[in-house]
Formats: C-alpha cells, sequence, structure tokens
C-alpha cells in the first residue's frame, strides 16, 4: 500500500528569497511553537506572502494559501460535496485540508473575505482548534501542526476585520524596507547592478509621498521588483518605470504627469 | 507676434499655468517633498520677467519666456519650479549683501544657482535633461559682460558645452573637480564666496561693464536669487508678492474647463394656507461654479491621516447601507451546496438520454444595490456662521470636508453620486452648483470646483430637492437618494412665513418617495434640527462630532 501526502503540491521545495528587517522571523517562529494564530499587516506588496512563504520553509510546513475575495464563500474554504458518476463526494476545502493534515494555511488579503466566510475559522484560531463541518455533520480535530496566517491591509482593500476577528490572532507588522534592504532586494530578484536599483527604490520612496496625496498607497517593493525585471529584459529605465509604476499606480491625469516627470527626473 | 499684455493672452497663459500647478505642485512632492506654493504673478510685473521666491512660494509668470507651444511652456515651467524647489531644499541663505560688491553678488548667485542644480542632478539625473537645453548660449554670441555669464552658467550645468574663453574655463575648472562635472571642488558656501570674489575680480581686469540695475540672472527659468539674501528688503518682496485686486480678478475670469452652460428648470411649489401646489413657481438653474486660482487643489483633499481612516470607515458605512440588498441563490455548475431536486432532475434526464441540465449546485449571491446619491450642498449665507464652539472653521468649510469625504467613500464604495451646492434669491433664482455630475470621476477638476464655492444668498430647499429628485429618476440605479448637506433652515427672501418653505420642503420629500427618491437630512450641528425633523422625519441627523459621520450616513442611507 502506497501512501500519498494529501500535501504533496503545497510543500516547498526550494528556500524563497527573504530578507528580514527585524526580529520578524524569531517571533513568527515563537508564535508556531505555541500555534497561534498569526496576523500579517502591512501594505500592498511590501512582502508579506513572501516572508510567510519563507517561514513555511524554515519550519519544514507546507503551505496552503487562499487568496481571498468578497466572492469567497466559506464552501470555498472548508469544503463542498460534489457529484460524481451519480454518487456524492466531499471535497475538502483548503482550510480544512491544512487542518486535516497538518500545514500552515494562509488566508491573503482576509478584509476581502466576507464577514459570514471569516467566522468559520473562529473555532480554529482558540484553545478548541477545532474545525465543524456541518454540510458533512463533521468536526475536524486540527492537526497538531496546524497553524492559521492571515494577511491584512490595513491602507488599502476593502474591508475592516471585525474586532472579534481580529482579537484572535498576534500580529506582525510589516512595511516597505529601507532603502538599503530595498536595494538588495531588486539586486537579488532581478539581477540589475546596484546603481540602477538605487535609482528605482529612490523613485519608490518618492512615490509613496504621494499616499494620502491623491494615490492611495505609493509604489510597492514587487511594483519595483517588476521595474527591475523590465530593465533586465532590455527596456530603458523610464519606459519600464512607466509601465511598471506609473500606470498600475493612477489614472488622475495630473497625477500621471507628476509621476512620468518624476520617472524622467530620475534616470 | 502675440502681444504681451493683451488681456486674451494673459487670460489664456494664467489657465495654462493653472492647469499645470497641480501636475507640478505633485511633481516636487515626488522629488524633493517640498510643497513651496506656487504663485501666479500678476501681469504688472511681467515687464520684470523673472520667476522668483519668497518665503509665501514660488512666483511664476503668467506667461513663460520664448515658448512657442504649449509643450515648450510646460517644460520652462517644470524647469523653472525645479530650479526653486532646488534652492528651497539645498540653499541655505548663508549671505549677506553688506560687504559684499554688487559684481561678486551676481557671480554668487551663478555658482550657487549651478550648485545647487549639480546636486539635484546628482540625485536626479534626469532633470539635466530638463535644464541644460534651455541654456542655448554660444561662444559666437559675444563677450560682454551679460553673455559671458550666461556662457559660464551653461559651462557648468552642461558637460557637453565647450567654451574657448579663458575666463569660462577658470570657472568651470575651479567649480568642478574633474573634466566631466561631477564632482564639485566648492563644498562650503565660504569657498562658494572666495571663487565668485576672484571671478569677479578677473572681470574686473577685464574692464566689463557691469550695472547691477540691469542684470539678472539667466537663462529665463532662473530665479533672481533674491532669496539667497539676508535680506533687509524681504518685507518690500513680501509686499510685491501680495496679489493686486486686478489680479484677483484676472484669476476670477478664468473660465472653468466645461462650457459655461446654463440650464434651467421650473417646479412647482407646496402652498401650505390653501392646501396646494402653484404649478411651475420655481426656477431653477443649474451652473458650473469657476475654480478660482488660487493654490493647487488636490483630488485627495483627505491630507490629515484622520481623514484617510475616516474615509475608510464612511466607505465601509457606505458598503453596509448597500448590501441590504436581497440575497439570491443562483444555480451554478460550481458551487457551496448541491440542489439535490436539480441532482435528481439531471440524472433522470441523463438516464432517459436527454441532455442533462448541469447546473445543479447552488451559491448565494447577494444582488448588489446600485445606488445613485445626489449630495446636496447648502451653500446660502447662513453656512458662513463658525463650527461649533469657537470653531475655526464655517458651517461651509467643514461641509466641504464632509462633501469630499464622501466623494471618495462613495468612488471606492461603487456608489454613483453627483454633487451640486444650492442657494437662491426669490422663486425664479434658485442656482445648482454642478460641483460632480454622476457620469465624472472624482478628480481635481471637481475638487477645484468644490473649493471654489461660497456661501451666499438664500435657502429654498423645497425646490432644490424637486429637482434632484427629478435628477435621479433619470439615473439608472436600484436605489435612489438625496442626502441633503446643512442646516434645513429654509428661507428666502420673498417668503415672510416662516412655515411655509418648511412645509414645502415636507411635501417636495414626500413626493419624491412616492417616486422612489429617498431624501435625507445631515445636520453639522445641532441648531435647524426641529425644521429638519419637520421636513425629513425620521431621516434626520445631527453630528456632535466628526466621528460619528460613519454612523450617521450609514443609518441616513440605509435601505
Amino acid at each position: 500500500m502506497t501512501l500519498v501526502d494529501p500535501l504533496e503540491a503545497w510543500r516547498i521545495a526550494a528556500e524563497p528569497y527573504y530578507r528580514a528587517t527585524g526580529d520578524e522571523c524569531a517571533m513568527f517562529e515563537a508564535a508556531y511553537a505555541g500555534r497561534l494564530p498569526v496576523l500579517l499587516k502591512g501594505p500592498t506588496g511590501c512582502g508579506k506572502t513572501r516572508f510567510i512563504e519563507h517561514m513555511a520553509w524554515r519550519l519544514g510546513r507546507p503551505l496552503v494559501t487562499v487568496a481571498c475575495n468578497e466572492d469567497t464563500s466559506a464552501g470555498d474554504l472548508v469544503g463542498r460535496w460534489l457529484l460524481e458518476g451519480g454518487e456524492t463526494r466531499w471535497q475538502d476545502g483548503p482550510l480544512t485540508l491544512a487542518a486535516r493534515h497538518g500545514a500552515l494555511c494562509y488566508l491573503d488579503e482576509v478584509g476581502e473575505a466576507r464577514a459570514d466566510t471569516t467566522v468559520v475559522i473562529h473555532p480554529l484560531t482558540d484553545t478548541r482548534r477545532m474545525l465543524p463541518l456541518e454540510r458533512r455533520n463533521e468536526l475536524v480535530r486540527a492537526h497538531p501542526d496546524f497553524a492559521l496566517v492571515v494577511s491584512y491591509n490595513p491602507g488599502g482593500g476593502n474591508g475592516l476585520l471585525k474586532a472579534s476577528t481580529r482579537q484572535r490572532f498576534c500580529g506582525l507588522e510589516f512595511d516597505y524596507p529601507d532603502a538599503e534592504d530595498e536595494a538588495q532586494i531588486l539586486m537579488h530578484e532581478s539581477g540589475i547592478g546596484i546603481e540602477l536599483a538605487s535609482a528605482l527604490v529612490g523613485l519608490g520612496r518618492r512615490s509613496r509621498r504621494l499616499a494620502g496625496h491623491g494615490l492611495d498607497e505609493g509604489a510597492s517593493t514587487r511594483m519595483l521588483v517588476r521595474a527591475a525585471a523590465l530593465v533586465r529584459a532590455g527596456a530603458s529605465p523610464i519606459a519600464a518605470c512607466r509601465m511598471a509604476l506609473v500606470a498600475p499606480l493612477t489614472d488622475d491625469a495630473a497625477l500621471r504627469d507628476a509621476l512620468v516627470a518624476a520617472v524622467d527626473a530620475s534616470f | 507676434m502675440t502681444p504681451l499684455f493683451s488681456e486674451a493672452t494673459t487670460e489664456s497663459d494664467a489657465r495654462q499655468l493653472a492647469a499645470l500647478r497641480l501636475p507640478l505642485g505633485a511633481w516636487l512632492r515626488l522629488l524633493w517633498n517640498v510643497t513651496p506654493p506656487l504663485l501666479h504673478r500678476r501681469a504688472a510685473e511681467l515687464g520684470e520677467g523673472a520667476p522668483f521666491l519668497t518665503e509665501s512660494g514660488v512666483h511664476l509668470p503668467p506667461a513663460p519666456f520664448a515658448c512657442g507651444d504649449a509643450a515648450a511652456a510646460s517644460q520652462w515651467y517644470s524647469a523653472a519650479a525645479a530650479h526653486a524647489a532646488a534652492h528651497i531644499v539645498f540653499s541655505r541663505r548663508v549671505f549677506a549683501r553688506e560687504g559684499t560688491a554688487p559684481i561678486t553678488q551676481a557671480l554668487l548667485g551663478l555658482l550657487e544657482d549651478a550648485r545647487v542644480e549639480a546636486l539635484a542632478c546628482r540625485e536626479l539625473p534626469g532633470l539635466r535633461r530638463l535644464w541644460a537645453p534651455l541654456h542655448t548660449v554660444r561662444p559666437e554670441d559675444g563677450d560682454d559682460f551679460e553673455t559671458l555669464m550666461l556662457r559660464l552658467a551653461r559651462a557648468l550645468v552642461d558637460p557637453a558645452y565647450d567654451d574657448p574663453h579663458p575666463w569660462v574655463r577658470k570657472g568651470r575648472a575651479r567649480f568642478y573637480l574633474d573634466s566631466r562635472g561631477e564632482v564639485m571642488a566648492q563644498a562650503r558656501p565660504a569657498a562658494l564666496r572666495e571663487l565668485a570674489s576672484a571671478l569677479g575680480h578677473d572681470l574686473g581686469q577685464m574692464r566689463m561693464a557691469f550695472n547691477p540695475r540691469t542684470y539678472r540672472p539667466g537663462p529665463s527659468y532662473r530665479d533672481d536669487n533674491r532669496w539667497l539674501w539676508h535680506a533687509e528688503s524681504d518685507a518690500a518682496s513680501s509686499d510685491r508678492s501680495k496679489p493686486s485686486p486686478a489680479a484677483a480678478r484676472v484669476a476670477e475670469s478664468m473660465s472653468s474647463p466645461m462650457p459655461p452652460e446654463s440650464m434651467q428648470w421650473r417646479y412647482p411649489e407646496w402652498d401650505r394656507l390653501p392646501a396646494r401646489l402653484r404649478p411651475d413657481w420655481c426656477t431653477v438653474r443649474e451652473q458650473w461654479p469657476t475654480p478660482a486660482a488660487r493654490g493647487p487643489v488636490a483630488p485627495g483633499a483627505t491630507d490629515v491621516p484622520e481623514d484617510r481612516a475616516m474615509q475608510r470607515r464612511l466607505t465601509l458605512a457606505m458598503r453596509k447601507a448597500a448590501a441590504g440588498g436581497r440575497p439570491s441563490f443562483r444555480r451554478e455548475r460550481e458551487g457551496d451546496e448541491i440542489v439535490l431536486d436539480e441532482a435528481v432532475r439531471a440524472m433522470l434526464s441523463a438516464r432517459s438520454g436527454n441532455a442533462a441540465n448541469e447546473r445543479i449546485y447552488r451559491r448565494l449571491l447577494r444582488a448588489p444595490e446600485r445606488i445613485a446619491l445626489m449630495l446636496l450642498i447648502d451653500s446660502s449665507a447662513s453656512s458662513a456662521r463658525p463650527h461649533g464652539l469657537g470653531g475655526r472653521s464655517t458651517q461651509f468649510q467643514m461641509q466641504q470636508r464632509v462633501g469630499t469625504l464622501i466623494a471618495h467613500a462613495a468612488a471606492d464604495a461603487g456608489w454613483s453620486l453627483a454633487i451640486q451646492a444650492f442657494d437662491s434669491d426669490g422663486r425664479h433664482g434658485v442656482n445648482h452648483w454642478r460641483v460632480k455630475d454622476f457620469n465624472a470621476p472624482w478628480g481635481s477638476d471637481s475638487a477645484a470646483r468644490l473649493a471654489a464655492l461660497c456661501s451666499t444668498r438664500s435657502t429654498r430647499i423645497g425646490a432644490a430637492l424637486r429637482h434632484a429628485a427629478h435628477m435621479l429618476t433619470n439615473q439608472p440605479a436600484t436605489r435612489r437618494h438625496v442626502l441633503l448637506l446643512g442646516d434645513c433652515e429654509p428661507h428666502d427672501v420673498d417668503i415672510h412665513d416662516p412655515r411655509y418653505l418648511i412645509e414645502d420642503a415636507r411635501h417636495a420629500v414626500q413626493t419624491a418617495r412616492l417616486v422612489g427618491v429617498r431624501c435625507a437630512g445631515l445636520l453639522l450641528d445641532a441648531q435647524g434640527t426641529v425644521a429638519a425633523r419637520r421636513i425629513f422625519g425620521g431621516r434626520t441627523a445631527a453630528l456632535p462630532a466628526m466621528s460619528m459621520l460613519p454612523h450617521a450616513l450609514g443609518r441616513l442611507l440605509a435601505d
């Protein structure tokens, strides 16, 4: 008889690159040791998802990721009945899969999900550590290795988390890395030189000055990495920044003109 | 050649500068996080010509120099604004005029210009492409004093420019340590002063004619450097920077980007004593407010962090108010639950050889409400009173702030929103000022129109509500709301019965309800609550504090 690992697809083979900016790795390990649920807070594209991938690799646990949106229903998380050849078959959802077999379950942008959806995680986040599947009439006790991690962007996005949900989590706050760290990340991720990396980082930091002055958020580290990748693929820095930064950041004509002029001034 | 002083030229140029103000302001914030006000210089000073810098901001001329087309003009304005901002960031104002020869002052200004530009270009190399092309002097242009100064200025900013004149070469050689112009030799202001006086001495030896009265630094985008000096003349310059009444008139006459169309509607009015409607009694006129040429108005006027937090809470409240839609279970190929009846039917038809319906799952969907909201802002004279106890802002300023917050939140929540302000002057003089239309996005121009409103004249609420309801019925939506922001105390010059307009407004609310438009009144303080309750019934809220806004709005706009 062969044992099939139900989490095989979710295991992380190679170390995901992550540059720590503080004690977040140690704190996460401490939280995982107590199996405490963790809330990752921070602006979009600052490295929350990369961090959790890195930590899952470090802890040797598979990582089940769910990107939440406003249509994410409770059934999408816990599972549903399917019809197969005239028979019904239960299929575990990602949350049930992780709880049953012992993975890290990461609900990305949990604030986007509907309030009735987020309530299903409540019994998993306190000392009960269990997941009632009412449709299947089953009570899943969480595997000892299971832990729940959610991310949430307080600056943008739609929803705010209800207090009853937030208070079940420990929180780790993320922000854009320091200039030096950010340049190192750009160089590592896209293989560009230090001069271009610092110019891109400078531009990214400049764009964050407009947060609250017309922009919801400035350029994220992820956007800068994209711009660097475009340059690496042969684009000129100015064209790359227009494509990777200016176009996604704003539709307002005046702000676009200002951003384009700032890009022109930077290279 | 266009005449410089003709009214038309000045006005169109002023409009061009006004159009550039917002991008330029945002650009300077991006570059160095400085936000100097970009001021419009009055036409009378055109003769003097240069941009200049004072404590109150960067003064730009209404017409740029020798710029053929709009692109060149915007290039010139960018260069001038960036140069002035570079002074603000890098100049330290350590020079004193006393004991400095005029020629040394001129040279020191030139060297300081080159120093701040070099520092700026070190950080933002693209700026050199902006400034260098504006230096157009060539060695053939002569070697009188002014031309030599321009040649030195060019030699210091344009690495590709090679000037044969020994004095220019000396200046460049002592300013930069390397031939490519990347390392500056004169880091300290005192050293810069020594170099200026040495170069001035050389010019004296060459017996150059220098007239400190007519000299001004070139090229034209550079300011006149009055800002650099510990100035005893600061008072004079700040006085000059005050806009004259004539300039204010020019600013007022600047037309809005929209055509100045004005449209009229007639509405009935309810007369309470005979208890009947007077047909076609009031005339409502829609107009565009003309944005004043004051500072830039960013669409995100929510600069304050608490306003951003407030805006998120408002969005949430509006989402919640819209989420009341009826839940519908839709049959899907995939979904949360199997619908047993459908599944059995599908199997039956499959076994009897018919095509089976595959939609046997159901998924809970809340059909989203499409909500159209007309925000009516009371811009009558009564809104000019101060807000709250000893408040520094007026009711009307608070209404503008709340209006901005609601505009942002409505955009985030996906509501269709129009904003109009209203005032009246008799029954045929009800004015509706269009700030934002339903299909227009909230942007810098609508923000400018909101900022341009002022409180004047009277309040004829009934006619305003009838007009708002009429405009709303033409909107595609599943729910329609009118929200009146103001003190809800109607009053007009031709009405003396204090209850007449209140009863008319109440009637307007009730007739609007019949065609499916819900009206609500939001008061920023408790004054006028009695009248508001009479008009709007339960859909009235008075805000004792701004923090109550999301809650109040959620209640007023609930289904």
